[in-house]
């Protein structure tokens, strides 16, 4: 009895040893698991890959959304949106526009003519306003719109990686108008990318307030029955 | 003896510098002749690699010492002194620059900045062609209606209309390269366009620091909880030892006390692992071990900690969260918004990599990954190519019992992503930071605090309003509000 213990005890430590060195998690090691139950999801957890592929053969369950889809946020019902012709047209300018580079200035001035902010410039959509620019906005722009963020100008001086540095909107944002704004930050003008992928139309509306704001233009809702979609 | 050969992969990592000194110490240590000489070459010669190569350079170079001839001078020396027109030319360069007026410079510098810089840059292609050399390129395109070259491109910078309408026929070609129109300036003066051309045409007089040489923070490794505890052992191994050699002076001097004395020893026969004693302190601690070392390793099944997968592109957070500084919602936008804190789109990517194609650390081989997967043609500006989906692999795997949401806990409970996620920002590699195990959850759930006062969200809960006021209740923590009841994540 002793003496089969000890044989067996070495080769039982060595073994367990062994279970607990190449269990754990690490460099591309998942680790181990036992009895996984309601682990692994029946349904396509985000991203997964998907057992049908796309028309272009790839495995992946995150589609473009069918046309004619709602955004997220959007109510249809909305009397806001219903009675606001320039709020109905932010939700649908995509429609009104081709993005081919000959027609891109008629487009960004469409914009600016049927296009005006709709919300109030309340102190809630300022501050929403303020905590989105710094977000998305001041790592180009600067924290006050002088257009030197931190990938611009680095913290500790000298150029910062992003050479296309953009211009101070107290310089700019007087020449044009809600519209271009709008345009702008939804699909983007010369180097600067499109953000309508990102933002809701009401946080971009709300970014617009706070952005005026910044330049020193007291931010205005737009007058509704002024506003009529050509 | 035999020869070494010290192989310089990776300038980071340090290995020759280490091996170098290393050796040196080593061949002064035995004083093997001309172990000084060699030694002040070696460390000369770090000085100089250090301060004169670009490290591109210095990566693909292989260095050979061989100690069987130590007369023959370091290979790497002599690399060196080859190099030293290479200095002198960049002295020469450097004099050439000199005769510019710094002021008219850093004013040119400003102008453009305000001005220009929004879609030109005197070295990159931008929404507007690359400057640098544009006066060689005007004065090339030849006079026209008695104006010379660089006239019409003043002409051209205060409105390029003009020279259009005039029919130069170089404007004509500017004009129609590009898909969008240049701003008019028309109240910049001729001496304005003068200091603006000055900076254009030497844009690295003031000798701005280099980007592309910024160090990322250290840090970026897993947690090393098993390499402290390695250390931990190794010591508790070595005072055990320690201690069993003082035991076997202090029996081996009573011995030698008792035979002083007269005394007769008996030696037991028995060897020390055969005695019961012996093997009953073996067996309890094996049990003590064993034990410890199953529970440790069960409580780990399923879990994930320190889980690092290698993903498609090498994507730093340490520079972009880190040194840059960019905001985690700014890519990870859906944080605040839903279940999921999304992984960005490539168009999230584009918007600053459109202008920046080049990393501090693997060049355009990354960043030329994005632009496969976006389809960006990144010669005629144009997304012509056929997009093709990024494979990143998921790191943090919830099991499916369990609901987790973002915007619940980064929009109502504020909570920070790296209290979560850890040093993000710090993280070349990302690595599961916490356990993710219900103990975990619950704990955090326990301890933190909500902010209950003056908050709609919470106006619902009646009976812990009226508590706090009757001050039945000091604090409201997650738990107090149902945060640890089962269906709030199993359902």
């Amino acid at each position: 009895m002793k003496k089969q213990f000890i044989q067996i005890f070495p080769i039982a430590l060595i073994a367990a040893a062994w279970l607990v060195s190449c269990s754990r998690a690490g460099k591309d090691e998942t680790g181990a698991i036992y009895m996984p139950d309601m682990t692994y999801s029946n349904a396509y957890e985000t991203y997964a890959e998907s057992n049908i592929p796309t028309p272009e053969g790839y495995a992946m369950s995150a589609r473009k959304p069918v046309p004619g889809t709602i955004p997220y946020g959007y109510i249809p019902n909305d009397p806001k949106i219903k009675t606001n012709s320039a709020y109905l047209l932010s939700y649908v300018a995509k429609n009104h526009f081709t993005f081919s580079p000959d027609k891109w200035q008629q487009e960004y001035d469409y914009a600016a003519a049927n296009m005006q902010n709709p919300l109030e410039p309340t102190e809630q959509n300022l501050a929403e306003g303020k905590r989105l620019y710094e977000i998305n906005c001041k790592v180009c722009h600067g924290e006050k719109g002088e257009g030197n963020g931190q990938i611009v100008e680095l913290p500790g001086g000298g150029d910062g990686p992003y050479t296309a540095r953009p211009p101070a909107y107290s310089a700019r944002l007087k020449e044009i108008k809600d519209g271009h704004m709008f345009y702008s930050i939804s699909y983007g003008k010369g180097m600067m990318g499109g953000y309508g992928f990102q933002l809701t139309v009401n946080e971009r509306w709300q970014l617009i307030h706070y952005i005026k704001k910044l330049a020193g233009i007291e931010p205005v809702a737009a007058n509704v029955t002024n506003v009529t979609v050509k | 003896m035999a020869a070494f050969s010290v192989l310089n992969g990776n300038r980071e990592c340090g290995v020759n510098h280490w091996g170098a000194r290393l050796i040196s110490y080593f061949l002064y240590f035995f004083q093997i002749p001309n172990a000084r000489s060699k030694i002040i070459l070696l460390f000369l010669d770090n000085y100089l690699s250090a301060l004169i190569f670009a490290p591109h350079f210095y990566n693909s170079m292989t260095i050979c010492f061989r100690m069987t001839s130590p007369h023959r001078p370091c290979i790497r020396t002599l690399f060196a002194l080859k190099f030293i027109p290479v200095i002198f030319f960049m002295l020469s360069a450097f004099n050439a620059t000199a005769e510019i007026d710094k002021a008219k410079w850093n004013e040119g510098k400003a102008l453009f900045k305000s001005n220009c810089a929004a879609c030109h840059n005197p070295k990159v292609d931008g929404t507007g062609p690359a400057l640098m050399g544009v006066t060689a390129r005007w004065e090339a395109a030849g006079e026209f209606k008695g104006k010379t070259g660089k006239q019409w491109l003043y002409v051209w910078i205060k409105n390029w209309n003009d020279p259009v309408n005039a029919g130069y026929k170089y404007a004509m070609d500017m004009a129609n390269s590009r898909p969008s129109a240049m701003n008019v300036f028309a109240t910049l003066k001729d001496e304005d366009i003068d200091k603006m051309l000055l900076y254009v045409e030497n844009p690295d007089f003031g000798a701005a620091p280099d980007v592309t040489k910024i160090s990322t923070p250290a840090g970026g490794e897993p947690p090393k909880e098993s390499g402290s505890n390695t250390t931990l052992l190794i010591f508790a191994l070595f005072l055990v030892v320690l201690v069993a050699i003082l035991i076997g002076i202090t029996n081996k001097l009573d011995r030698l006390v008792a035979e002083k004395n007269g005394e007769v020893v008996q030696e037991s026969k028995i060897p020390f692992w055969k005695r019961p004693k012996w093997i009953t302190a073996f067996v309890l601690i094996g049990i003590v071990l064993v034990g410890y070392a199953a529970v440790d390793w069960g409580t780990h099944l399923g879990r994930q900690q320190g889980y690092q997968p290698t993903q498609p592109i090498k994507f730093s957070h340490a520079l972009h969260a880190g040194t840059h500084k960019i905001e985690c919602q700014y890519c990870h936008g859906s944080a605040y918004k839903g279940k999921h804190a999304n992984i960005p789109s490539v168009n999230t990517c584009m918007n600053c990599h459109k202008n920046i194609q080049k990393g501090p650390k693997y060049g355009t081989e990354e960043i030329a990954k994005i632009y496969e997967a976006v389809g960006w043609d990144s010669k005629s500006q144009t997304y012509s190519k056929t997009p093709k989906p990024i494979e990143w692999v998921r790191i943090h795997n919830l099991p499916d019992h369990v609901y987790f949401n973002h915007a619940q806990h980064v929009n109502v409970g504020k909570v920070q992503c790296q209290t979560c996620h850890g040093p993000i920002e710090t993280m070349e590699e990302v690595y599961q930071y916490s356990p993710l195990s219900m103990g975990w959850c619950i704990n955090c759930h326990r301890q933190t605090e909500v902010q209950f006062a003056s908050n709609n969200y919470y106006s619902a809960y009646e009976k812990i309003h009226e508590d706090l006021k009757n001050k039945k209740l000091s604090k409201v923590t997650v738990e107090t509000i149902g945060g640890t009841e089962c269906q709030r994540c199993h359902y």
